[in-house]
């Protein structure tokens, strides 16, 4: 009987502890007048979740169609975001992107990463796509840990540069993700297919401004 | 019966309830109007898409015209439909199309059936493939159903495109792929059946 009451009251400790250690960190720091020494001390934005983010695609400045050569760079990753899983996605988006706009302008030119677009007179249009967000959760995570891997998320953000001026004349950004109810009853299925619904979406782009 | 034995036909029963509807669908494909036995003298076919009057929506029930579905969505959230858009008109042209018209191909390739279905622009006639609904799907629980399309599949003259020569329905062509709902399985079904159809048809 003492052993049991003894477990009951420890657990019970464990409890609270447990939900004062959460509770802590969890709470935000508020700014308070009777507490002047933290005034200065406020509550820090809340920071909103991708699919709230407005995502701007304006028209370009000159239609595409006024471009003879065009040349199409290595996708770039965040510096934060460089793993060898979102090199691999990079690499995927890459073969897609050249396909997809070969269809638009079959003597695109393909830049490798770290290399300079060509010096050449002629006038061209540069194409610089950059991921500036990416977590994708593989088809393993989801297996193992289901709906609790959470969502995926792809942000990609593309200048098109004029080379003749050197000037950016569309610089859109483009987003596409699931949630992880999404994710983990397709068993990943929609996770998969986020990369392609940018591509499309950049593929659209091109050849709604060309 | 064992108490082993009845927890295991509950939980099958249980996994049915589930996985079942997700995986059935009304899907079904007829010839509404004329014949397309006039394909045995064809070796190619001309092969256009059409979505000028398409509706989208979550289903059948509560589709739109899609300028006013991508109103809808703006509405919600700013830029979120002009998006979608985007992402349609990419989508449908990189994986839609020409999944189309490969399954559509497959079926007279498989058995050295000479008719071709493509960019044939001199082709007497012409199969114009109008999407009429595009439903977008539920992945989620508790009853998830994949997206599906409702076409029409219209054969005319390609120099007399009034009168159209037939046209076969293709209603609620689930978009289910061995692991999960995918759009373009939609148009990959629609192909693979009206070649079949057609198949069946000119043996």
């Amino acid at each position: 009987m003492t052993i049991m009451k003894t477990t009951c009251i420890l657990s019970f400790c464990s409890i609270i502890t447990v939900a004062a250690v959460i509770c802590g960190c969890a709470s935000d720091k508020i700014t308070t007048a009777e507490n002047p020494a933290s005034a200065t001390q406020t509550t820090p934005a809340a920071k909103q979740a991708y699919k709230n983010r407005e995502y701007v695609a304006n028209p370009s400045k000159i239609k595409f169609g006024e471009f003879d050569l065009v040349e199409l760079k290595a996708t770039e990753l965040p510096a934060k975001e460089n793993t060898e899983g979102n090199r691999k996605s990079a690499k995927i988006i890459d073969n897609m992107l050249v396909t997809a706009l070969k269809s638009i302008w079959p003597n695109l030119k393909e830049i490798p990463a770290g290399a300079e677009f060509s010096k050449g007179g002629e006038r061209t249009l540069q194409i610089t796509p950059q991921i500036e967000h990416i977590h994708l959760v593989s088809v393993g995570a989801r297996i193992w840990v289901g709906v609790m891997a959470g969502g995926s998320d792809l942000i990609m953000h593309v200048d098109y540069r004029d080379s003749s001026t050197g000037e950016i004349i569309a610089n859109p950004d483009f987003w596409k993700g699931n949630g992880a109810w999404s994710g983990g009853w397709s068993h990943g299925a929609t996770d998969n297919q986020i990369r392609d619904a940018v591509v499309a979406q950049i593929f659209s782009y091109a050849s709604g401004n060309k | 019966m064992s108490k082993l034995t009845k927890i295991f036909f509950c939980a099958v029963l249980a996994t049915a309830t589930i996985v079942v509807p997700e995986r059935t669908t009304g899907r079904e494909i007829t010839i509404s109007s004329g014949s397309v036995t006039f394909l045995k003298q064809e070796k190619n076919v001309n092969l256009e898409y059409d979505d000028g009057s398409m509706k989208v929506g979550r289903n059948a029930k509560d589709s739109v015209p899609m300028e006013e579905f991508i109103a809808q969505e703006n509405q919600k959230q700013a830029g979120r439909g002009d998006s979608w858009k985007l992402e349609w008109i990419g989508e449908r042209i990189i994986k839609y199309q020409p999944k189309f018209q490969e399954l559509l191909n497959k079926q007279f390739a498989m058995d050295k059936v000479p008719l071709e279905f493509g960019t044939f622009k001199d082709a007497k006639y012409t199969l114009i493939l109008k999407t009429k609904i595009l439903m977008t799907g539920k992945p989620w629980p508790p009853f998830p159903y994949p997206p599906k399309i409702t076409a029409d599949a219209v054969f005319v003259e390609t120099n007399n495109r009034t009168n159209p020569v037939a046209v076969v329905n293709l209603v609620t062509v689930p978009g289910q792929g061995l692991w999960g709902p995918d759009m373009s399985e939609a148009y990959a079904k629609s192909g693979k059946d009206l070649g079949i159809l057609i198949h069946w048809k000119i043996k």
